[in-house]
């Protein structure tokens, strides 16, 4: 990644409240040209209100927008070259699939010859061509989806907005849209800002997520740093599973899937010693509960008196049992150190 | 499986649809029965409609009532659903009050609704007549249309109007494209019932109309009032079968606009 | 633009044909009359000091009666038809509820009449009786108290269905059959669960039907003749025959006053009950 990044929107302190309540207090974010942004907290977090600002759907109290390098903070959502795909499609029920996706080309008064072409494009795109004349309610879920992603892309935006689209349809669909979706976004080279509170959907189609709680930023990074470098025990906690080992003034978190256990050595037997860059406590296992792909190990510590998590997979050599004494052991460099 | 508690409920529900019903069958029957003077069946006739139609009073009557009911209908209409909009889409400081207001017609007795204009009109010199009836109208009517469309723009997802504004509509194109075709089943549900309140109207009506404009309820008392006659069922009939299909009609649109309209239920 | 504006003109409307007239017949209760009815503008509480008479109380007390009898029956005869309609399939459901619904909108004027030709001395019962040799002197069915409480159950019964309809259909379910679950028979399933969870709609219901008999004159006026009198023909006899407006205003602020105030009562109800239902 040596190109030099052209910033597509810039948030500058920007900030939302509602009546007495500061739901966003003031943040800075860029977004560049061409990537797939997330922003990912729990529900209330701010995330869709950040979006609708961007949209022009709401009023920022303070700050700044500027879209391409236009200051776009006052514009309604009409004159913005930004669309949205809602999170019920909001697809207009009394239109057909065709008008509804040339609404926006007629609103904007794009010539009928360009019209077509463009319509035509889209469609085949999202493979629509069949259900032109259908009304949404005529259409399954992904289809709706995908009209509402037509509907969107016909009319060239600089930048998709997309707010948790895929949260109404069932997982096995949503699976393959993740990844249409994703393929979709790489082939256009088009930006995409994408909502979501399901972080496993984050760290499959983003290339940067914006983790956000209580209306501010806690992390920007890519999935991968999110994942393994989380910076804040927010983080640490609301993307995959995670443990926390209480210190005196700051907590180390530690994957499940990095802990390995051991044999403790009993009577009399001291345990070998340790290594420089290897950790190793000993607890006994309280449960053992089985997950499909792997067991999951939940161990009472013998020190701390806490109780830690670790995956077990099947090609281990051994399976555990609640009541066993187990001794655990990790490199040091997986341990994330965390503040209080 | 139909338990012996079903049929029972279902029998009662029918004799009480009968009640309901029986009194109107009758009345319409005996619209065509071809004696003056009792309850005896002596064959049919249509004699009782066409003198209707040869009765310069009738006619008057109705010509009243149709004009009365479309000028209410058109303007009840168009104010209650500009105040629908206006109260779906902004948030006033009286709320409360002002959705009191629109209710109070519905909810303040008819009869006081309709003396209290009386004394308005006769403290004011207003002659009554055709206009004071129609004022009279529109006030009573409004709220049923507010009411209902304001139903319809409940059932509106905001997303919508939200969706048309983010494809380049500006207000007046959100309202024209999206919100307005929603909404027409509603609208169209509150004119006809506003139409079929107006013409049917009886109470209030009695208190403000003037000596040369009798409406067709008004004229129906006054037969009542000088005794029964084969001409009031005739009457009354017409006036039945104008009312249900109206009645009709815009219970379809509601529900079937409701179900058309709504992607997500 | 501002959306506000849209709703002014109905506001306007509604200030000029619904307060102002309201408060000018506030202002003639309190005002005198000459006795051949012009309104001198003197103060007086004459007019609320005359409702106290003996007669008046008399009407009062008989349309109270009146309203009362006509809400328990249209009740009785109402709840077992809403329940019946809910546990139909969605179509039949849609058919039954216009059916009810119609009654309704046609003309209670027309509707009370339609009595008339059945109840009266050459009605269809009495002619029916007579030519069946069952009785030889015509009844004296219609314009009596129970012809007119025959006449009000018949107008108002639709006011009474819908709600109870509408509070019946909300019912969830799943209720009912955890309650049968629970080893609940039909009628102790309906005494428990039904019956206590669709109080709102017996309420509102009620309340209608109460209101509207209150403030009822077409259908004593048509089926009860002249002997029964009610509120509401006590006020249109004072506007139209007598010429006593203030009188007749004094009545109906009563009437209106006693009305808004069982609205309130019902609404204040209707919230604690949501309240206490969101905070258990």
């Amino acid at each position: 990644m040596t190109k030099k990044q052209h910033v597509m929107i810039q948030l500058e302190t920007i900030e939302k409240n509602f009546a007495e309540n500061q739901v966003i207090p003031p943040l800075n974010l860029s977004i560049f040209e061409g990537e797939f942004l997330t922003l990912l907290g729990p529900s209330g977090c701010g995330k869709t209100t950040l979006l609708r600002m961007i949209a022009g759907l709401e009023e920022p109290s303070a700050g700044n927008i500027y879209l391409d390098g236009q200051q776009v903070t006052y514009l309604p959502p009409y004159k913005r070259d930004v669309n949205m795909i809602f999170q019920h499609y909001a697809l207009f029920p009394h239109m057909t699939v065709e008008q509804n996706i040339l609404f926006g080309l007629r609103m904007k008064k794009v010539s009928p010859t360009e019209r077509e072409k463009r319509i035509s494009q889209v469609i085949a795109l999202t493979q629509l061509e069949a259900y032109r004349q259908r009304k949404p309610r005529q259409l399954s879920g992904g289809q709706q989806q995908r009209v509402a992603i037509a509907r969107a892309l016909v009319n060239n935006p600089k930048v998709l907005l997309l707010d948790e689209p895929l949260g109404a349809l069932d997982y096995q669909l949503r699976k393959s849209l993740q990844i249409e979706l994703k393929s979709l976004q790489r082939e256009l080279g088009l930006t995409f800002i994408y909502v979501t509170h399901d972080q496993e959907e984050a760290l499959t189609m983003s290339d940067r997520i914006v983790v956000m709680n209580q209306g501010k930023i806690e992390q920007t990074g890519t999935p991968h740093e999110i994942y393994h470098t989380p910076m804040s025990q927010f983080v640490a906690g609301f993307i995959g599973e995670n443990n926390f080992i209480k210190h005196e003034d700051f907590y180390i978190s530690l994957r499940p899937e990095k802990i390995n256990l051991c044999e403790v050595m009993f009577q009399g037997e001291s345990p070998p010693p340790l290594t420089d860059d290897t950790s190793r406590l000993t607890g006994t296992i309280t449960d053992v509960v089985f997950y499909g792909t792997i067991d999951k190990v939940f161990i009472h510590l013998d020190d701390s008196g806490q109780t830690i998590m670790a995956y077990q997979y099947f090609d281990d050599k051994r399976r555990w049992q609640a009541g066993e004494k187990v001794g655990l052991w990790w490199n040091l460099k997986d341990e994330v150190r965390l503040d209080r | 499986m139909k338990t012996w508690r079903q049929s029972l409920l279902l029998s009662y529900s029918l004799i009480i649809l009968a009640f309901l019903y029986l009194p109107i069958a009758v009345l319409v029957l005996y619209s065509f029965n071809n004696t003056r003077i009792n309850a005896v069946w002596t064959g049919w006739t249509i004699q009782w409609y066409l003198s209707l139609f040869s009765n310069r009073h009738v006619l008057d009557a109705v010509s009243n009532s149709l004009i009365i009911a479309f000028s209410s209908t058109i303007i009840s209409t168009l104010l209650g659903t500009m105040a629908a909009l206006a109260l779906h889409s902004c948030r006033f400081r009286w709320y409360t009050a002002i959705n009191s207001l629109i209710y109070m017609p519905i909810l303040i007795p008819e009869i006081v609704m309709g003396l209290s204009l009386l004394v308005l009109f006769a403290q004011l010199n207003i002659e009554l007549g055709k206009i004071t009836l129609v004022i009279a109208h529109i006030t009573f009517c409004m709220s049923f249309v507010v009411i209902i469309i304001s139903a319809r723009l409940e059932g509106l997802s905001k997303d919508l109007e939200e969706a048309a504004q983010d494809l380049y509509a500006n207000s007046w194109q959100t309202f024209r494209y999206v919100t307005l075709p929603l909404i027409m089943p509603g609208i169209i549900a509150g004119a006809l019932i506003s139409f079929t309140l107006s013409i049917d109207d009886f109470v209030i009506s009695f208190f403000v109309a003037g000596p040369n404009s009798s409406t067709l309820p008004l004229y129906v008392y006054a037969l009542v009032k000088r005794g029964i006659s084969p001409e009031i069922n005739a009457l009354s009939t017409i006036m039945i079968i104008v009312t249900i299909v109206m009645v009709v009609i815009s219970q379809r649109l509601q529900v079937n606009g409701s179900n058309k309209n709504n992607v997500y239920k | 633009m501002n959306k506000k504006v849209l709703a002014w003109p109905i506001l306007v409307w509604l200030t000029l044909f619904l307060t102002v007239p309201l408060c000018f017949v506030v202002a003639v209760s309190f005002i005198q009359r000459s006795a051949y009815g012009q309104l001198i503008y003197r103060f007086t509480i004459q007019n609320y000091l005359r409702l106290i008479e003996p007669l008046y109380i008399q009407i009062f007390i008989d349309t109270l009666l009146m309203a009362i009898l006509t809400t328990i029956i249209t009740f009785i005869l109402g709840y077992p038809l809403a329940y019946t309609i809910t546990k139909m399939n969605k179509h039949l459901q849609n058919i039954w509820l216009v059916l009810v619904m119609i009654p309704f909108w046609i003309n209670s004027l027309i509707r009370s009449y339609a009595w008339v030709i059945i109840l009266r001395s050459q009605g269809l019962i009495n002619t029916l009786l007579l030519s069946w040799g069952i009785i030889d002197q015509p009844l004296a069915l219609l314009y009596n108290s129970s012809s007119v409480l025959l006449g009000m159950v018949y107008t108002q019964l639709p006011f009474m269905v819908l709600p109870i309809y509408v509070s019946l259909e909300q019912l969830d379910r799943r209720l009912l059959e955890a309650s049968s679950d629970l080893g609940a028979t039909p009628w102790k399933t309906f005494w428990h669960i039904t019956l206590p969870l669709t109080l709102p709609g017996i309420a509102a219901g009620s309340i209608l039907v109460f209101i509207s008999a209150l403030g009822m004159f077409v259908v004593p006026d048509i089926v009860g003749g002249a002997k029964s009198a009610l509120i509401g023909n006590l006020i249109q006899n004072q506007f139209l025959s007598a010429r006593n407006w203030p009188f007749g205003s004094a009545l109906s602020i009563v009437l209106s006053v006693f009305s808004l105030i069982l609205i309130l009562l019902y609404y204040r109800v209707l919230k604690v009950q949501q309240t206490k239902e969101v905070k258990p």
